[in-house]
Order: structure tokens, then C-alpha cells, then sequence
């Protein structure tokens, strides 16, 4: 492991919760107004962690611990700056791509924890919609790794000091991008924690220090998310005049902005049609994508 | 699924004294039956109130233009839209706000200048708005959860009696208000749609919603004028008015109000035999596009 | 890592593996055991972490976690009792499944004792995305060729038997519930 400091990992994801907050209102048009979403959390957390009426209380409490742990590991994973590039593994990419593999097992205990009917359908819709979107994410991270010959994320990033990802392979990006909302399940892929189909869905049951961890987890994962687009996609860190951290900083939260947008524009998408995206355009385009990589490969990175 | 919440609304009273209204049984469309009931009671008694008609016609169709178009917001909360919740509201605000300047006793002749002035202010902001939130109804974002869902066929509608959006969006052309001359002044025509589905209900409404905010300045800008509204048919069995679910029917008899919503319990039976078999968020789609009302009308 | 090192790791890792193996079939919560063995699992994924090969403990984490949660799926759909709320006894036949259990284990344990496996260790800067590249697509290829064909002939049979009606195409039942008999 490189020199990488869990504590600083944790400091960036709170801070980078409470940013992500704060682009949350703007893109929402709402004054943003910090004491009152302070003192809401405060009345959260104070709120008793009260066992309510859930079916197996083991898998319910569980659940928010073990999205906030996936959350914190796909954020670590994410190379920020030339001088704090997180967990540097090199299968990082791959490891990204495992840490939101376990929000599945996280939002399937959460629903079938709490008992509650519509929890559990919200659980079950769940999986089927991480499976189908779990595949383009691993293979768009196979076609951006391959130029670069390693999936280690600081040389995805380096191999793009000339010319963005975007530019070179669109296809992956536009396959990406959905994909990695709906693995966060933010709208408009929200479909587990679905407020009015579901009244909540998988996380209506959740009160107190859970409540706040699951929200906590995924204010993280779109952060997770959005740098991991900003570094796979947009070249990183790299860019001219700006120091390295600020350039990243801004395109995280540019892809951040524009994936809250993309949320409130477009209406949540009906269960049935997003699995036909993924399984009938999704994934066999990820395969083409692949290919079209492998080409490139070939003609220009070697 | 469907929550039937049954109230019993006969009202027997002794005689009221004259132009007095009862307590309207539905609640989710005041106004309307207050009209309603307003007429019916002029009909019983012979007296007729013909200044304030411009101004009942409009307080009428606001609520129908309102009750749409909060209708509209909720349909966008169950589809996670956050968008079409914002340009709903904003149609909603000038509306509800010049909803405010009518006087609550709706039998008055008249209303001041300055209040018709206000109120047709607020409407043509209103009216401004409403071109935007149409075009983003009918683009492909709300035709791909509710197209062809809940499909309600023409021989159904007819067979059950269904009146309202409802009945309109499967083809019949049953609308009260194509009766009524002061709306024919006006220029009124009723919306009618063929495909029955979940869409045509929510594009009928939206048109409606939009139909009654350009009946609502006519009506205003006749009773600035003082324009002399012409004179209702005479009806011994009683007036019917268009609500924005379907007709309403007050009656006043010698010691009672006779108020009833017909095609209301056929709506019921329609949207639970719409629903099965469908996926659950489409099935909520569905029953949303029927505007149920919880209310049981009648005797 | 060193030989301490590695032990140090190795034997609780093994140890938590098989508790929680245990564990998965004396639940009676259909959840729940697939939860453990995702568990059992990933504690085998950080062991390889442990052991410097990080692609396949990523790897291992990955799949593993997608795979359990679909068998959690199919349990659910297919078992009597899947919330364990019945206490079904689900072991038949105990004497005979126990003893050729027992039999294979043992047989496993030999094997893996006495075979003479090679002591080459990578170390933590080993190409080894590299070189398991080349191997799958070298000398492993059929190998795992066949493996997919097997894999893909699975999910088809799982999509079959998710179906409604399952194989036989028998129909759903007919006239589920509707608003009006509530009245």
C-alpha cells in the first residue's frame, strides 16, 4: 500500500458529505441553510435507536454500518491528488468496482431486516437492478483501463495527461455514467428507497444514528461516484495553471451537479424498463465498448 | 388497495331560510357543490341571482383548474420528478392566490373592480405558465410511465356510467357544462380523448386545467364589464354542475337537499379493475390517474 | 509478508471462515445463510489480499458478494420457509449425508496436507494482473471457455425455472384480488 491515512479518508468523507449537501440545494434552486440542516441532524441522532418492529434485527442494524464501510472504501479508492491518491492498489479500479458491489448485500439486508413488505420489495428490486448495472461499470472500467495497461487509477489518470477519456471513448462515458447512478441508487434510478411508490422503501424503517449513517453513505457514494468519473473520465488532476487538488475538486463537483440535475429532470425510471436497458443496450454496447478500446489500444497508447 | 372511506351525506334538515347552503359532502370540491347548491336553491325558491354568475363561473373553474393541477403535482411525486413538481407549483400559486380574492359568500351579485383586476392578473400569470408545463407533458419523459397503462375502453365507460376526465379520456363526450349557456357564451368545448389510458387521462386534465384558466378571464373580463349573463335554462330536476371529477347534482326538495355525484362508485370500480395484473409502481400510476375521491356520495 | 506474519493472518482468518460456514447451516433464516457464506467468503477474498495477490482478492470480493445475494434470491423464491419462523428441520437422511461428508472432508484434508505445493511467494510488487492476463488467456483458455458455456447454461436454467409456472409453463392463478371485494 502506498502512504494513504484512513483518518484522512474519513475526514474527506464527512467534509465531502457536508459539500455534497450543499450542491444538493443549489442544484435543487433552494437557499441553502446550513443551521437548520444542522440542527435537523442533531434531532435525528438524538433520536432513540429504537428497535421498532423490524423482522431480524441483526441484518436491519447491520446494513447501514456495512453501506457506510462500502461507501468509505470506493471513496479511498479514488486518486485525488498527485500527493494523496487514496488505496493506490493496482487493481484499485477494480477494487472501486467491488466496494460498490457490497452496497447489494448492504440494501438487500436493510429491506429484508425491516420486514416490512414494501422494505423487502424494495430489497428485491434492488438486486435486480444492481446486477444489471453492475456489468457495464466492470466493463467500462476494463475498457478505460486498457489504454492505460493497468488498473491501477493513478496511471488511467497519468495516460491522460494529452487527451480526456471522454473524448476518446464517448461510448464508455455515456454507458458509464447511467450505470453509476443507478449502482448508487440516485434518481433517477432510485428505485429501493423509492419516497412515493414506496413509502421509503428500504430505508423507511431507519431511525436515529442509522438513519443518519445511511444517509451519510450516500451523500459518500455520489461523492465516491463523481471523482472516480472526474479521474477515470476528465483527465483527474490534470489541467493547466490550477494546482492539481483544485482541478479535481471542480470536476468532481461538476459531475456531481450534472448527475443531481440528470436526477430531478428525469422522472424515476419504471423497474421493467431500466432491466431492459441494461440487459438489452446496456451491457452489449459495454461489449462493444470493450472492443472499440482494445482498438485504440492497438493503434495509439502502444 | 383502494381505501373507501363510505360517508352517508343525506342531509335532512328543516326548511333553511332562503339562499342558505348546506354543508357540501365532498370535500375535495367545495366550491363546485356550493354553486351547485346555490343554484338548486335559487331554482326551489324562484329567485334568481343573475349578476353573480360570471363571478360563480369563475369561482368554479378555478377550483377545477386548482384541483387538476394539485392532482397533477401529487402524479408528479409518485413519478420522482421532481421538475414537473416545481412548473406545477408554479401554475398552482397565481391560481390559488387570486382564488383568495373571492368573496366566500358565492350568492353576492357583485364584485369590485379592483378585486376582478387583481384576480386577472394573477390568472394571466398563470396562463403564462401553463404553455411550459404543457409542453413538458407531452413530451416522451411522461408518455414512457403512463402510456397505454390502465386502459378504460369506450363500451367500459359506457356500461359503468362513468362521468368526468375519466369517462371523457375513454371517448365519451359527456360534459354538463356543454349545456349550460353561460359557457356556451364563452365559447366552451369539452375535451375528449379515444386512447382510455393513463396518458389521455393526465393530457385531458392538463387541457382541461388550461381550458378553465382561459374560461376563468373571459369570465372576468365580462364581469368587469358587466356584461348581462343570459339566462339559465329552467330546471325543476334540479342543477347540475361539472366538478372536476364528474357531474354534481343538488336538488333542493321541499325539506331536504338531495346532493349526488353519480359515476363517482363506477370510478371506483373501474380503477380496481384497471389495476390488476400490473407492476406495482405502474399499478400506483394508474390509480393515481383515476383522482379518486375517498368521499361516498349520496343516499 | 513473513512467515509470522502470514500465520498471523492465515489460521484466525480460516478459523472465522469455518464458523461462519458452520453457522450457514444451522441457521434457519434462508437470509441469513447466505449472508454467513458471503461472509465465509469475503474473509477468504482478505486472506488473499493478505497473501499480496490483490487482483484475485478483489476479485473474489466482488463476485462473491453479486453471487450471494442471488442465491439468498433463489432460496427465498424456492424454499418452503425461507424466514426460518417455522424451525423446518431441512437435513434428511443424516446418518448417510453425514458420513460421506465427513469421508470427503477428510479426504480433502489429506490432499491438501500432503501435497507437495510450490513455495513461491509473490511479493507486493508482483505483475500479477499481468500475468493471470496471460494466463487466462494462454494455457487456461479452455478451461475457462467451458466454464462460461457451464455458467451461461446455469443462468439460462435459472431464468427458466423463475418464470412463471416454472418449466411446465403452468400459468399464474387467475382473478387476483380487486377493490371491489373489499366493499
Amino acid at each position: 500500500m502506498s502512504d494513504f491515512s484512513p483518518l484522512a479518508i474519513l475526514g474527506l468523507g464527512v467534509v465531502g458529505a457536508s459539500c455534497v449537501w450543499l450542491l444538493e440545494e443549489l442544484v435543487a434552486g433552494a437557499r441553502p441553510a446550513p443551521a437548520r440542516a444542522l440542527r435537523g441532524l442533531g434531532t435525528t441522532l438524538r433520536a432513540p435507536l429504537r428497535r421498532p418492529e423490524t423482522y431480524d434485527n441483526a441484518l436491519f442494524h447491520l446494513a447501514p454500518g456495512l453501506l457506510v464501510l462500502a461507501a468509505m472504501v470506493a471513496l479511498a479508492t479514488v486518486p485525488w491528488a498527485p500527493g494523496f491518491r487514496g488505496i493506490d492498489f493496482q487493481a484499485g479500479a477494480l477494487l472501486f468496482a467491488g466496494a460498490l458491489a457490497y452496497v447489494t448485500p448492504a440494501m438487500f439486508m436493510a429491506g429484508w431486516g425491516a420486514g416490512r413488505p414494501l422494505a423487502v420489495v424494495g430489497g428485491f428490486r434492488w438486486l435486480a437492478l444492481m446486477l444489471a448495472y453492475a456489468m457495464p461499470v466492470a466493463m467500462v472500467i476494463t475498457a478505460v483501463a486498457a489504454p492505460a495497461g493497468s488498473l491501477r487509477p493513478t496511471d488511467i489518470v497519468n495516460v491522460q495527461h494529452a487527451v480526456p477519456m471522454a473524448l476518446v471513448q464517448p461510448l464508455a462515458l455515456a454507458l458509464w455514467l447511467p450505470a453509476v447512478t443507478a449502482v448508487c441508487f440516485l434518481p433517477p434510478f432510485d428505485l429501493p428507497q423509492a419516497d412515493a411508490e414506496l413509502g421509503g422503501g428500504v430505508f423507511s424503517e431507519y431511525r436515529g444514528l442509522d438513519r443518519v449513517l445511511v444517509t451519510l453513505a450516500q451523500r459518500i457514494l455520489l461523492l465516491a461516484a463523481s471523482g472516480m468519473t472526474a479521474a477515470l473520465f476528465l483527465a483527474g488532476w490534470h489541467g493547466p495553471l490550477l494546482p492539481p487538488a483544485l482541478w479535481m475538486a471542480l470536476k468532481t463537483a461538476a459531475v456531481a451537479a450534472l448527475i443531481l440535475w440528470g436526477g430531478r429532470r428525469l422522472p424515476r425510471v419504471e423497474v421493467d424498463r431500466a432491466l431492459s436497458l441494461a440487459w438489452k443496450v446496456a451491457n452489449p454496447l459495454a461489449i462493444l465498448a470493450i472492443v472499440i478500446a482494445g482498438g485504440l489500444t492497438l493503434a495509439f497508447y502502444r | 388497495m383502494v381505501a373507501e372511506c363510505g360517508v352517508r351525506a343525506t342531509l335532512r334538515q328543516p326548511r333553511p331560510p332562503v339562499g342558505a347552503a348546506p354543508l357540501p359532502p365532498d370535500a375535495l370540491s367545495p366550491v363546485a357543490w356550493l354553486v351547485a347548491t346555490a343554484g338548486a336553491s335559487e331554482v326551489d325558491s324562484g329567485v334568481a341571482v343573475r349578476n353573480g354568475a360570471w363571478l360563480r363561473l369563475s369561482a368554479v373553474e378555478l377550483e377545477r383548474a386548482v384541483s387538476h393541477l394539485a392532482w397533477l403535482r401529487a402524479l408528479a411525486r409518485l413519478l420522482g420528478w421532481p421538475t414537473l413538481v416545481e412548473e406545477a407549483s408554479a401554475v398552482l400559486e397565481p391560481l390559488n392566490a387570486s382564488r383568495l380574492h373571492l368573496p366566500v359568500e358565492l350568492a353576492t351579485p357583485d364584485l369590485p373592480d379592483t378585486t376582478a383586476h387583481d384576480m386577472a392578473a394573477l390568472v394571466d400569470v398563470a396562463a403564462a405558465r401553463v404553455a411550459h408545463l404543457r409542453e413538458l407533458c407531452h413530451g416522451r419523459r411522461l408518455a414512457r410511465r403512463t402510456a397505454r397503462l390502465g386502459v378504460v375502453t369506450h363500451p367500459t365507460a359506457v356500461a359503468l356510467a362513468l362521468g368526468g376526465p375519466v369517462a371523457r379520456a375513454s371517448g365519451v363526450d359527456a360534459d354538463a357544462r356543454s349545456h349550460d349557456p353561460l359557457y356556451r357564451e364563452l365559447g366552451f368545448v369539452p375535451a375528449v380523448c379515444e386512447d382510455g389510458d393513463a396518458l389521455a387521462r393526465t393530457l385531458l386534465r392538463l387541457d382541461e386545467a388550461e381550458a378553465s384558466i382561459a374560461l376563468v378571464r373571459h369570465a372576468l373580463e365580462r364581469a368587469r364589464q358587466y356584461a348581462v349573463p343570459p339566462a339559465p335554462p329552467a330546471a325543476p330536476t334540479g342543477v347540475t354542475l361539472e366538478g372536476p371529477r364528474g357531474p354534481l347534482h343538488a336538488q333542493r326538495m321541499r325539506h331536504e337537499w338531495r346532493l349526488t355525484a353519480p359515476g363517482q362508485q363506477a370510478a371506483l370500480t373501474a380503477a380496481a379493475d384497471a389495476v390488476v395484473g400490473l407492476e406495482w409502481a405502474a399499478a400506483l400510476v394508474v390509480l393515481s390517474s383515476f383522482d379518486l375521491s375517498p368521499w361516498k356520495v349520496g343516499p | 509478508m513473513s512467515d509470522l506474519a502470514t500465520a498471523i493472518v492465515f489460521w484466525p482468518a480460516a478459523a472465522l471462515m469455518l464458523g461462519t460456514a458452520l453457522y450457514v447451516f444451522i441457521t434457519s433464516s434462508m437470509a441469513r445463510a447466505g449472508l454467513l457464506l458471503l461472509a465465509s467468503l469475503g474473509v477468504e477474498g482478505l486472506v488473499f489480499l493478505a497473501l499480496a495477490s490483490e487482483f484475485l482478492g478483489f476479485l473474489q470480493l466482488l463476485m462473491m458478494s453479486g453471487e450471494m445475494v442471488i442465491m439468498v434470491f433463489f432460496m427465498v423464491m424456492f424454499m418452503p420457509d425461507p424466514g426460518g419462523l417455522m424451525g423446518m428441520d431441512m437435513t434428511h437422511d443424516k446418518r448417510r449425508s453425514a458420513s460421506v461428508a465427513i469421508a470427503i472432508a477428510v479426504g480433502l484434508a489429506v490432499v491438501a496436507v500432503l501435497t507437495d505445493w510450490p513455495a513461491r511467494v509473490a511479493g507486493t510488487d508482483a505483475p500479477d494482473v499481468r500475468a493471470i492476463g496471460y494466463e487466462v488467456m494462454g494455457r487456461s483458455m479452455v478451461s475457462f471457455l467451458f466454464a462460461a458455456m457451464t455458467i451461461l447454461l446455469a443462468m439460462v436454467g435459472g431464468v427458466l425455472l423463475a418464470k412463471h409456472g416454472g418449466r411446465f409453463g403452468i400459468p399464474a392463478p387467475a382473478g387476483e384480488q380487486r377493490g371491489q371485494e373489499n366493499d
